[in-house]
């Protein structure tokens, strides 16, 4: 059996020894990366916890407490960017990506070790659909975090607003993906779409 | 699955096409007017809806007739109330903190927990997404109050009203046989009396506080009816939107006036 923590270990190691050679945009997405990759796990910790705790099977949790859970880790980390640190606009985008390509690629990297050698075909759908809905919700999160400091409305209802967007999505997809047949296909094309749509309103605010 | 939960997803899917249709139209008053808070903050509120939507017709189709525990979408209908209340909090002028209105909201939402855990028995979601209600409900009293779009007759037979309805919980909840028939008819007329007497002071008057008011009643009636009734009232739910929406550009109106 290998651990999760091992997995961290052994990928987050050469990520952490490349900060010293790294600067700029760089060494910040780096620094995203790892921190997506830290929020993936501590994710996985709690909701561990609630599933012992609530007596939920391990479908139930992943459908109904997990998008609640890591939604919410992927939060703190957006709060952190913009008003801990106090990031620009394209900073803020910057970090969202990098802590959603983190967050997939560990999740994705654990699956992989703990399944064996699934099939191919199956490989590729996770790498294209829950892959991308972790860098999708970052990124919407970024959005609205971007718009309600444009609007001046960063308040708890603008956050909570902007957060539950996020975490419906999340488990809208778990949901989906959940049942074999038609709902999952519509699940695994839901985050490309998003990611387009996402995409094209990136053009149009950079025009 | 059965026929009301078709009738179900059939009201969720006319609701979402309602929603659509309201978020499309209320996107460009956010870039077109002075005071872009209400519809931004609208406009989000009828998002988080929408999603929520989604989830509960996903929800509805692939487990048909089971009980959803704690769900993403409860957060959508959590934070749908933030938002509205956000939006009302951007159009109050009078925000002057009376004890009395503060604690009847908080004893009003607390009256309206309980009767959800006695009915569901759901501790924890009931209290977490129950407490925004306090705030929305003294939102919606404040600006009732100063903005004088209810007479004080009026806001009295409101609260008693609503306060009758939520005691009226406990002997449906006791009684038995012909009693537990006469409360139910009592119960249930009470309600729809003052859904159509909301309804009607909506309509005619265009007021924001009054269309959110009538959305309180709506959501709050739908929490504390079943079967065929609750259907009814979810009917009614689709259709304050309209007049929410209606009402939110009203308001815009006067405020560039």
């Amino acid at each position: 059996m290998i651990y999760a923590e091992n997995v961290l270990f052994c990928i987050a190691v050469p990520f952490a020894i490349s900060l010293l050679f790294t600067k700029g945009s760089a060494r910040r997405f780096i620094s995203s990366f790892l921190m997506g990759m830290i929020i993936c796990i501590l994710s996985a910790y709690i909701t561990g916890f609630l599933k012992s705790f609530s007596g939920f099977n391990t479908e139930d949790a992943s459908i109904f407490l997990s998008p609640m859970i890591e939604e919410c880790m992927k939060l703190l980390s957006i709060l952190c960017y913009v008003y801990v640190l106090e990031l620009s606009d394209e900073n803020i985008q910057l970090s969202a990506v990098g802590v959603g390509v983190g967050f997939a690629t560990f999740e994705n990297c654990c699956f992989i070790l703990l399944s064996g050698v699934p099939q191919f075909t199956y490989v590729m759908v996770r790498g294209a659909s829950v892959g991308v809905m972790h860098i999708v919700t970052l990124v919407a999160l970024a959005k609205g975090m971007q718009l309600l400091k444009a609007y001046k409305a960063c308040s708890l209802a603008g956050i909570v607003g902007v957060w539950s967007l996020s975490v419906t999505v999340h488990g809208l997809y778990n949901l989906l993906v959940s049942k074999p047949g038609v709902s999952s296909y519509i699940g695994y094309v839901m985050p490309m779409i998003g990611a387009i749509i996402l995409y094209l309103i990136n053009c149009k605010s950079e025009d | 699955m059965s026929n009301l939960t078709l009738v179900e997803i059939l009201l969720t899917i006319f609701q979402s096409g309602v929603l659509v249709f309201i978020i499309a139209n209320t996107v460009p008053l956010v870039h077109g007017s002075k005071s872009y808070f209400l519809p931004f903050f609208f406009a989000l509120s009828m998002a988080s809806c929408l999603l929520s939507n989604f989830y509960w017709i996903a929800y509805d189709i692939l487990r048909p007739d089971s009980r959803m525990p704690i769900a993403c979408n409860e957060i959508g209908e959590c934070a749908m109330i933030l938002l509205l209340s956000a939006g009302l909090d951007s159009v109050l002028k009078d925000k002057k903190i009376a004890i009395g209105e503060v604690v009847f909201a908080i004893l009003f939402t607390c009256a309206n927990i309980a009767a959800w855990i006695a009915w569901s028995g759901e501790w924890f979601q009931d209290i977490l997404f129950g407490i925004p209600y306090a705030y929305f409900i003294w939102l919606l009293i404040r600006g009732l109050k100063s903005r004088g779009c209810l007479t004080r007759k009026e806001l009295w037979f409101s609260s008693v009203t609503a306060v009758f309805v939520l005691v009226m919980q406990i002997p449906l909840l006791i009684v038995k046989g012909s009693l537990f028939e006469f409360t139910k008819i009592v119960f249930f007329v009470v309600i729809f009396a003052m859904m159509g007497w909301f309804g009607i002071k909506s309509f005619l008057s265009k007021d924001f506080f009054v269309a959110s008011a009538f959305f309180l009643w709506t959501e709050l009636a739908m929490f504390l009816t079943s079967g065929v009734f609750y259907y009814i009232v979810f009917a009614a739910n689709v259709l304050v939107l309209p007049l929410l929406f209606i009402s939110m550009k009203k308001e815009l109106a006067d405020d560039l006036c």
